[in-house]
């Protein structure tokens, strides 16, 4: 590379003379910036010596409380990461997630004017989620004989619901424990090439996952193009044995213990550094799934085509396949003592669902330690094509249904903040909470009878509070 | 074209004009180092890297200075504060330049942080390292020390 | 639905373009003007438990999952 030579002459070497002088000598620096103090300021004590080109460990805990209004699900996760980074850009990330679930969950059927009675099995003494009649406001009952029999030993569990109430499922308890690993380096002309697993187990589900990813980096670091493989194969044991979809709710052991469903996708990304201020990925998703997505213990309510009640209640059954994309475009700008996120994420898939998730967020850096960050979120989906409130007894069933609100069309914002502290230069402690509510029609035109009295909405509200702790170390 | 009175009344005032105006487009004038080998760093406060460069920059401008090692830092933050913040416990006795707004810097058209360019005892840019990496540096003081047993023209 | 999948198609080969192009002119900040990328907090996923947490819970509540990518951004050193 060739230098830049000054032109000659005495007025020329005088000049580069002098501003070279100036510049090796302390003068004042002139740009007259108003940059606010920077967040992670390097202090003596807690140099900020974390990035590429240094080996160093970080360690992540948090603690994730979810609570939903009206009794219903309740959950406590604590969650640990632990990433450790080379000095030549190699890291392996190791990670481990427990959950602890319960409460009540609606059941799919459709409040009535009347009681309504469930049945479902029994589960026996001795395993950890055992119903006795004082839990949960179920009552364990005799189970009728089977034809031949002349008695029944069986015994199934029994709860009822008032008239004019969503029908919820009040002994829902579960546990669940995840790990995961992953590492991920340069190699070659790759900029970063790797690979995970992960497994995870509860009470009536496994699943199994693992991932090979690779980027690339162009144009000075400020193109970065990225490809994410991903698999999974989920294993579904509920408790009394797999329904047949669209048959009649009852306390029996199914004879089929598992299903299975694998999970095949990628994710394609682009990510792009637009200015010195602004950062921008654009993602493209693609995933299929083959095997059992219906939710086993979910049921839809059968309603007499006149008056609306209740004549029977069938296990919901979905289709086998499941193909969808999403489009996720992210945007962050910096600006002097703030962050500013916002994000789109567009998603669709062959079940008719599609939806759109507008997200938003501005970090505000105070002072020399705090910041705070209000965020909010809104999200839209319509129904998927086998979504029904409810069936109606002198209508042929269709091949699949479900009335679970998760399928079905309503709009979602969640508002929040989130307030973190820097401990030292090198630890960060923060806390958030966010208001979750899902809103729909609980009035669609297609009620029949009581029904119209009724709310057929079972949307979601929900409080998630979050503690978090940061911390790197060399 | 000016009589010499004139020549040094235009001299001083540019030298004051100078003084006085904002540092625009700072510049880098290496006649000086005619003769020498210069290891013209690009550093920032921001860059991590940097931050295992100068204790190594430290080590060579004194084992190599006598044999006409330069070493010239040439920072690029656009806050001197931050610079000074890492310059306060890294500096070491290296020679250091200010390119806020990256004059210097747009001349030589690198893509990685931190940069360094090793220019040779005729004037001739000859390497250039793009970024620190612990463990290469017997390989940079190699392309230094090959400069270094090269003659001045 | 036929409409949703043109719009996809649609972004996904602009996607491949603008990637594909990627190098063919320089664009964006110079390297030394990567300052604002290199905070912390300018990383895509810069609390990757409070992101797995969302996550989760949308994942449980919605028909919708996923859409992140993983890499990019920050100081673009070594």
């Amino acid at each position: 590379m060739q230098l830049k030579r000054r032109k000659a002459g005495r007025v020329g070497r005088a000049i580069s003379a002098v501003s070279a002088t100036l510049l090796i000598a302390t003068a004042a620096s002139c740009e007259n910036s108003a940059v606010a103090q920077d967040f992670y300021g390097l202090d003596k004590a807690g140099r900020d010596n974390f990035g590429p080109g240094i080996a160093y460990t970080e360690f992540d805990g948090a603690l994730l409380i979810y609570q939903e209004a009206g009794g219903r699900v309740q959950a406590i996760e604590p969650t640990a990461n632990l990433a450790i980074h080379g000095a030549r850009g190699q890291q392996l990330t190791l990670g481990a997630v427990a959950d602890a679930v319960s409460g009540a969950t609606p059941n799919g059927a459709v409040p009535s004017d009347r009681t309504q009675t469930f049945v479902t099995p029994l589960k026996p003494q001795g395993s950890s989620t055992t119903v006795t009649s004082a839990s949960g406001g179920s009552t364990v009952i005799q189970l009728p004989p089977t034809p031949g029999q002349l008695a029944s030993a069986a015994l199934g569990r029994q709860y009822t619901t008032a008239p004019n109430t969503l029908p919820m499922d009040k002994g829902f308890r579960d546990h669940r424990a995840a790990l995961t690993a992953g590492w991920s380096q340069p190699l070659g002309w790759v900029s970063e090439i790797g690979g995970g697993a992960g497994f995870s187990r509860e009470e009536d589900y496994q699943s199994i996952t693992a991932n090979v990813r690779a980027a690339k980096n162009f144009n000075s670091d400020n193109t970065t193009i990225s490809l994410d493989l991903n698999g999974e194969f989920d294993s579904s044991f509920p408790f009394g044995g797999v329904p047949t979809g669209l048959t009649a709710m009852n306390a029996q052991f199914k004879p089929v213990t598992t299903r299975h469903k694998t999970q095949l996708g990628f994710v394609l990304g682009l990510t792009e550094v637009m200015t010195r201020n602004w950062l921008m990925a654009l993602n493209y998703s693609y995933d299929s799934q083959k095997g059992y997505q219906t939710d086993p213990y979910r049921v839809i309510s059968v309603v007499d085509p006149t008056s609306g009640e209740p004549t029977s209640t069938l296990y919901e059954n979905r289709p086998e396949q499941r193909k969808s994309q999403s489009l996720f475009w992210d945007n962050k700008v910096a600006f002097g003592p703030t962050v500013t996120e916002l994000s789109y994420r567009y998603f669709t898939d062959n079940w008719g669902i599609s939806s759109h998730t507008v997200e938003a967020s501005e970090r505000i850096n105070l002072a020399k330690a705090w910041y705070i960050e209000p965020n909010v979120r809104f999200y839209h989906q319509n129904a998927a094509n086998f979504y029904r409130a409810f069936l109606v007894s002198n209508v042929a069933f269709p091949a699949y249904a479900s009335s679970d609100t998760r399928l079905s069309r309503f709009d979602a914002i969640t508002y929040g903040a989130k307030i973190g502290f820097r401990v030292s230069g090198r630890s960060e402690l923060y806390v958030r909470a966010d208001y979750y509510t899902q809103s729909g029609d609980g009035h669609p035109a297609n009620a029949i009878g009581q029904l119209r009295n009724q709310d057929l909405f079972a949307g979601t509200k929900a409080a998630i509070v979050q503690v978090g702790y940061q911390w790197k170390f060399h | 074209m000016f009589p010499g009175r004139r020549r040094r009344l235009i001299a001083a005032l540019l030298l004051i004009l100078s003084a006085i105006a904002p540092a625009h487009a700072a510049s880098l004038d290496l006649t000086p180092y005619r003769g020498k080998v210069v290891y013209l760093d690009f550093w920032a406060s921001w860059c991590t890297p940097c931050h295992l460069s100068f204790p190594w920059m430290n080590e060579i401008q004194a084992s190599y200075g006598a044999e006409g090692l330069v070493i010239l830092a040439v920072n690029l933050d656009r806050d001197r504060a931050k610079a000074d913040e890492f310059l306060a416990t890294d500096r070491g006795q290296l020679n250091i330049l200010y390119d806020p707004k990256g004059d210097i810097a747009r001349q030589f058209n690198f893509k990685d942080m931190p940069t360094a360019i090793l220019i040779g005892r005729d004037g001739k840019a000859r390497f250039v390292h793009s970024g620190f990496e612990i463990g290469k540096e017997n390989a940079y003081l190699a392309d230094v020390v090959s400069l270094l047993h090269q003659k001045a023209p | 639905m036929k409409i949703r999948l043109r719009v996809i198609n649609g972004a996904l080969a602009a996607l491949v373009a603008a990637a594909a192009c990627a190098s063919c002119t320089a664009s964006g900040p110079r390297p030394w003007e990567r300052d604002l990328m290199a905070r912390p907090e300018m990383q895509l996923v810069p609390y990757p438990l409070q992101t797995a947490a969302d996550e989760h819970v949308y994942f449980s509540k919605e028909a919708s999952s996923g859409g992140r990518g993983f890499a990019g951004g920050g100081c673009g050193c070594n």
